[in-house]
């Protein structure tokens, strides 16, 4: 099935592949497909198809290795740009950094508030059952206030006596 | 050895500007990629380097300066066009600005004025 050209084809795309095994593996594939796609295409719009035509489409696709070298330089441009979607994180990270630290030890804090405010509330409930009695206690004392002017009254009225 | 020069040189000079001419290209139309890279290559001089494109064109379309899109062709296999994207059409724009700001530059200094 494989004619000679195919062959021809194969031997250069192999030279590719080896040449590209330092790139990162998605690169090279990326790399070989794009190539691979090119000669399909080249060969099926070139006129007769002859060895002669592969191998002119081969010699102006060039060098296995200097094709690869520009992925490399291809590969070096986009992690010169990366750092811009890289550094505003730095930028929003201070001020997490420095609110995480306080954060173990407002921990501590925040239990102790808890803790008071239960107290207090505790407190606070205690404290009404102690003083709602208390307070219906006072009440009927103010009821016994009234008797209390009407001694009065009677201790004023008993000096005009 | 001057052979080499030579060829740093135009590597030099390619860098850099090279995908803005990508991307110019594909202003006009979309292209599929055997036709990208034979105009490139004819247009700068590099005919026997059409396989170093690749890299570059597949890092503009990871940088979102140029998609791809599958179509039928009237024969043989589907084409995958690459097209401009507003982020390449800006990025473009932008820089025929800086280009002839640079060029007019250059060409002060070098004494290569067109009068």
């Amino acid at each position: 099935m494989m004619t000679q050209t195919d062959e021809l084809v194969a031997a250069y795309l192999a030279r590719v592949e080896q040449a590209a095994s330092r790139l990162p593996a998605g690169r090279r594939e990326e790399l070989l497909g794009d190539l691979r796609e090119h000669i399909e295409i080249a060969r099926a719009e070139s006129e007769t198809g002859t060895e002669a035509e592969v191998r002119t489409i081969l010699d102006r696709l060039g060098d296995p290795e200097s094709i690869v070298a520009a992925a490399d330089t291809q590969t070096d441009i986009p992690r010169v740009t990366p750092p811009p979607p890289f550094t505003p994180p730095p930028f929003t990270p201070p001020p997490f950094t420095p609110a995480s630290p306080p954060r173990p030890n407002l921990k501590p804090l925040w239990v102790l508030l808890g803790l008071l405010a239960v107290g207090a509330v505790i407190v606070l409930c205690l404290g009404l059952a102690f003083f709602v009695p208390s307070d219906s206690g006072p009440a009927p004392s103010v009821e016994n206030a009234p008797p209390a002017p009407a001694a009065t009254a009677t201790a004023t009225v008993e000096p005009s006596e | 050895m001057e052979v080499s020069e030579d060829a740093a040189l135009t590597t030099a000079l390619r860098r850099g500007t090279i995908e803005y001419c990508v991307l110019a290209l594909l202003d006009k139309r979309e292209l599929y990629g055997v036709e990208l890279v034979q105009q490139l290559s004819t247009g700068l001089g590099m005919t026997t380097s059409e396989g170093t494109m690749y890299p570059l064109l597949s890092r503009l379309r990871r940088n979102g300066r140029i998609a791809t899109t599958w179509r039928e062709a009237p024969a043989g296999p589907p084409r995958r066009y690459y097209t401009l994207t507003p982020d390449g059409e800006a990025a473009l724009t932008h820089f025929r600005t800086e280009w002839v700001a640079f060029r007019s530059g250059v060409d002060r200094i070098l004494g290569t004025e067109i009068r």
